[in-house]
């Protein structure tokens, strides 16, 4: 809710503290802010009004008395003036569904002059956002956002009646009846959807939107007014289903207490008097129906039971004081605990924790010192599944296979999903080879960059059937031509891991083979079947350093350079001054090749052979670049007494 | 850099896996024992046991993925919080659980939002738990899992499974409260929710709430390790694309 500086500050005798003070209050004692923001009309704090507070703060009269409270000071109500009242057309008010609709206060006003709206109201409904359309429909807007009653105005003499009188009707659509609304758009109804109608037509769908049948427009003279309550419930499942939300259906849906519609009812017909009447105003009787009045409800809690949640040591003095600053009307009972009133718009505040809720927050949530729970009596066994996993990735990673993750949806499956996010996402996957494989491709491509001879992958993760989800593991192995002969064939690789496994684990183990490089198993049934272990061996490891580097989406380029150096001399001294010279564009230096030769003259000389991977964060980059490097590198070599590149 | 020809590089466990064995392994000697539960879940303990009945505004809390048949109530956990339900159903107070898992929002996925990510959540009941306890246990995490003193405060918040309910920030690790671009200047990071465990959801797990209280607390995991690492897009995680996870 946007809360314009300038309009709140109309409900304070004394300056109110500016924005930012104001936004830090609000968030550390009631609402999140989103942020502030500087407008024509001043500045305009975006309060995310908490979802259980949208029935009392979602208007300025809610958060001004919020504001009212965190500052320690009353608000000032608004003024309703006086406004003349007498004889007009009579309205009668029926409502056939007490469940859907609580309370319909109405009254008939005649002799309205619809033109321009005041320029007070017009800046405070800009200031958030809100277009001005003419007086009348802007006064039903501002005394909502004021109030946060929702009003309705209908064109009186667009009514069609039986009798003399105006009568509105709340009652259930029928099947088949439709509604053209008043931005044209034509809905149909069905039995579920409650209406306000005349004795023929549906004039609109109750608390969402109103009907272009009996619309006020620039000649209305008079008009019925609703102030009106219905079921959230309702109103929320209406809404969704007619694909219809209003400010007004957006507050039904969060529920409003009926005791609002009678005031803001006085506050409308008062500023319609002053800025929408004609020489012949008169505003008629209050109609109001209000089949059952809502409860009052009163909530005891005592000072032991606030102080044993929020772990605080407040004496029954302190407490008072609380509920006084929230302006809780409350007893003291035989049994010394507080009987509190709740006020009838605190729809939230229904049982003991709700109020050590307000009393925790008025308070102060930084005030509350931390204190190291009791724990000796807390039973704790060894989760299986957590202890297996991570001992079968320990004895993986040591095997040379590095995990993956991927995602569960896929395109073809046994469970579907009713809402997927995409087409080719529609089903839980059944297996993790598809992924597996994909994931083999990828980082085959990057075997120079990585810095690896063969990609050796796995994934521990959830698969999904139509009667079961169970754990399983895959494995997955890709061997590039030229490391086939020294490594093996990729299957070969996938069974001797098999059967390092099944011997650490003690059991062994039947995967499945989906392919020349994939294995899977079902690790569930594994795990259930190896004895409950008794503790857990974690790893002795904190936080290391920052050590992510960015991807770059940008292709890398390979360079080979082998360089004789007289024997003796490491291979990582070579190494080191290639990456000295050569700087951060060079990503990997792999050792492929060494030998020893001895020369005609007697010397004995290492070679080393180095694969250099290099890539920019920034750019593809060029042969040239690249081969500016290498000379130089080449260069540092050879200035090296003995050294000499091949 | 000298390849010795015998030796196998070790490979990498996926960092995620990591952290996952690291938040444990913190609540684990803290007293905390660690739970796992279903990926595919029922509306019931995704929501009515948790005090979110249909019908009502809170359920746009969750964008959830509904699973077919239509209304025969399944889907995919939003949180790890069925667990929770689950295991006050077959155990009783007092008692610490960390349940760490997978979980599914119906989100659009751009660098900070994905449609399945990790989250740990954290349950307590016990006679006398209170949210001092809470924050008492929830620093020891921060601290041990960021390694240096880190403060943490709670702000108003509304979760239905809880009352009191909290947002918690933390003191941002990198500029330690003066301002960055980590903590967005402000010196703090919003990090998890919490609060104490609501009447309704201990009754709907078979615990008395006038016998017992406890609380409640649920974080984001790649939310956390991309705070830690300065990973910039969580799309990485779930990449399969070891230039990523070879990096840890």
């Amino acid at each position: 809710m946007k809360i314009s500086h300038a309009w709140l500050q109309e409900y304070f005798k004394k300056p109110l503290p500016d924005p930012e003070k104001l936004a830090d209050l609000i968030t550390f004692h009631a609402f999140e802010v989103e942020g502030i923001e500087k407008t024509e009309n001043g500045p305009v704090i975006d309060v995310s009004v908490l979802p259980n507070r949208s029935h009392d703060c979602l208007s300025y009269e809610g958060m001004a008395r919020e504001i009212g409270v965190l500052l320690g000071q009353r608000t000032v109500p608004h003024s309703i003036k006086k406004f003349p009242k007498g004889d007009t057309r009579k309205l009668s008010i029926t409502i056939e569904e007490e469940k859907l609709c609580l309370r319909y206060t109405g009254m008939m006003v005649e002799g309205i002059e619809v033109g321009p709206s005041s320029e007070r109201i017009k800046k405070h409904l800009e200031s958030i956002g809100q277009r001005s359309i003419n007086n009348v429909v802007d006064i039903m807007n501002f005394v909502m956002f004021e109030t946060g009653q929702p009003l309705h105005a209908f064109d009186a003499d667009k009514l069609t009646s039986k009798s003399n009188s105006a009568h509105i009707i709340v009652r259930k659509a029928k099947a088949g009846e439709k509604m053209t609304t008043l931005d044209n758009k034509d809905v149909e109804l069905n039995e579920n959807v409650l209406v306000i109608a005349d004795d023929e037509n549906v004039l609109a769908i109750a608390g969402i939107k109103g009907g272009k049948q009996a619309e006020v427009t620039g000649d209305t003279k008079n008009i019925i007014i609703e102030s009106a309550n219905f079921s959230s419930s309702n109103i929320r499942k209406t809404s969704k289903d007619i694909g219809i939300r209003t400010d007004a259906s957006m507050r039904f849906e969060h529920g409003i207490t009926p005791e609002k519609t009678k005031d803001a009812l006085s506050y409308v017909v008062s500023l319609l008097a002053e800025f929408a009447a004609g020489p012949d105003f008169i505003a008629g009787k209050i109609k109001d129906v209000y089949p059952e009045s809502q409860q009052v409800f009163t909530v005891e809690v005592s000072v032991s039971e606030i102080n044993r949640i929020l772990g605080t040591a407040f004496v029954d003095a302190k407490i008072a004081v609380i509920l006084k600053k929230l302006h809780f009307d409350f007893a003291i009972t035989e049994n010394k605990s507080f009987a509190v009133v709740i006020p009838p718009e605190r729809l939230d505040l229904r049982i003991k924790e709700d109020l050590i809720e307000e009393i925790g927050r008025i308070y102060g949530y930084e005030k509350i010192i931390p204190v190291k729970p009791i724990m000796e009596e807390f039973a704790s066994s060894v989760n299986k599944n957590t202890y297996y996993t991570d001992k079968i990735r320990t004895i993986l990673s040591n095997l040379g296979f590095s995990e993956i993750s991927t995602y569960a949806f896929t395109e073809k499956g046994e469970v579907e999903v009713e809402n997927p996010i995409a087409a080719d996402k529609k089903f839980l996957r059944t297996t993790l080879a598809g992924n597996m494989e994909k994931a083999l491709e990828l980082n085959t491509r990057n075997i120079p960059l990585l810095g690896l001879e063969a990609i050796k992958l796995f994934e521990i993760g959830k698969v999904f059937e139509a009667e079961r989800e169970y754990i399983s593991l895959c494995l997955g192995v890709s061997v590039p031509a030229n490391a086939k002969k020294k490594l093996g064939g990729s299957k070969d690789l996938l069974f001797s891991a098999e059967e390092r496994l099944s011997d650490a684990l003690g059991v062994t183990l039947l995967g499945k083979t989906m392919s020349e490089s994939v294995i899977v198993f079902d690790l569930e049934s594994v795990i259930q079947k190896l004895k409950e272990p008794t503790a857990y061996t974690f790893p002795e490891s904190g936080p290391g350093e920052m050590r992510y580097r960015k991807i770059s989406s940008y292709p890398f380029a390979l360079r080979d350079i082998a360089v004789f150096v007289p024997s003796g001399v490491s291979s990582s001294e070579v190494s080191d001054l290639i990456i000295g010279v050569s700087g951060e564009l060079l990503l990997q230096t792999k050792l492929f090749d060494v030998f020893e030769k001895t020369f005609e003259d007697g010397s004995k000389k290492t070679s080393y052979a180095f694969r250099l991977v290099f890539q920019s964060q920034e750019k593809t980059l060029s042969d040239e670049e690249v081969n500016v490097i290498m000379e130089n590198v080449t260069n540092a070599l050879n200035e090296k007494d003995g050294w000499k590149v091949r | 850099m000298d390849t010795n020809k015998e030796s196998i590089e070790k490979g990498h466990i996926h960092l995620m896996s990591q952290m996952i064995t690291e938040i444990g392994h913190i609540f684990s000697k803290l007293g905390f024992e660690i739970v796992d539960g279903p990926e595919m879940e029922t509306e019931f303990y995704n929501f009515d046991a948790l005090n979110i009945p249909a019908d009502h505004p809170a359920r746009d809390m969750w964008d959830t993925f509904w699973l077919k048949p239509k209304n025969e109530g399944k889907l995919l956990r939003t949180h790890t919080s069925p667990v929770q339900v689950r295991y006050m159903e077959t155990h009783k107070p007092p008692f610490a659980i960390i349940a760490p898992g997978k979980v599914f929002r119906y989100e659009a996925t751009d660098a900070t939002h994905e449609t399945q990510f990790f989250q740990a959540e954290g349950l307590m009941v016990g006679k006398d738990i209170s949210l001092s306890n809470m924050k008492w246990v929830l620093s020891k995490f921060f601290m041990k899992f960021f390694g240096k003193q880190i403060d943490i405060r709670f702000r108003p918040s509304f979760f239905p499974f809880v009352e009191p309910g909290v947002e918690i920030d933390m003191s941002c690790f990198k500029c330690e409260g003066k301002g960055c671009n980590i903590c967005k200047q402000t010196g703090w990071i919003e990090i998890m929710g919490a609060g104490m465990v609501h009447p309704k959801v201990l009754e709907s797990g078979g615990i008395n709430p006038a016998e017992w209280q406890g609380f409640a607390f649920g974080v984001g995991i790649e939310r956390l390790t991309m705070l830690r690492y300065g990973i910039d897009d969580v799309r990485l995680f779930y990449s399969g694309d070891l230039r990523f996870v070879n990096q840890f």
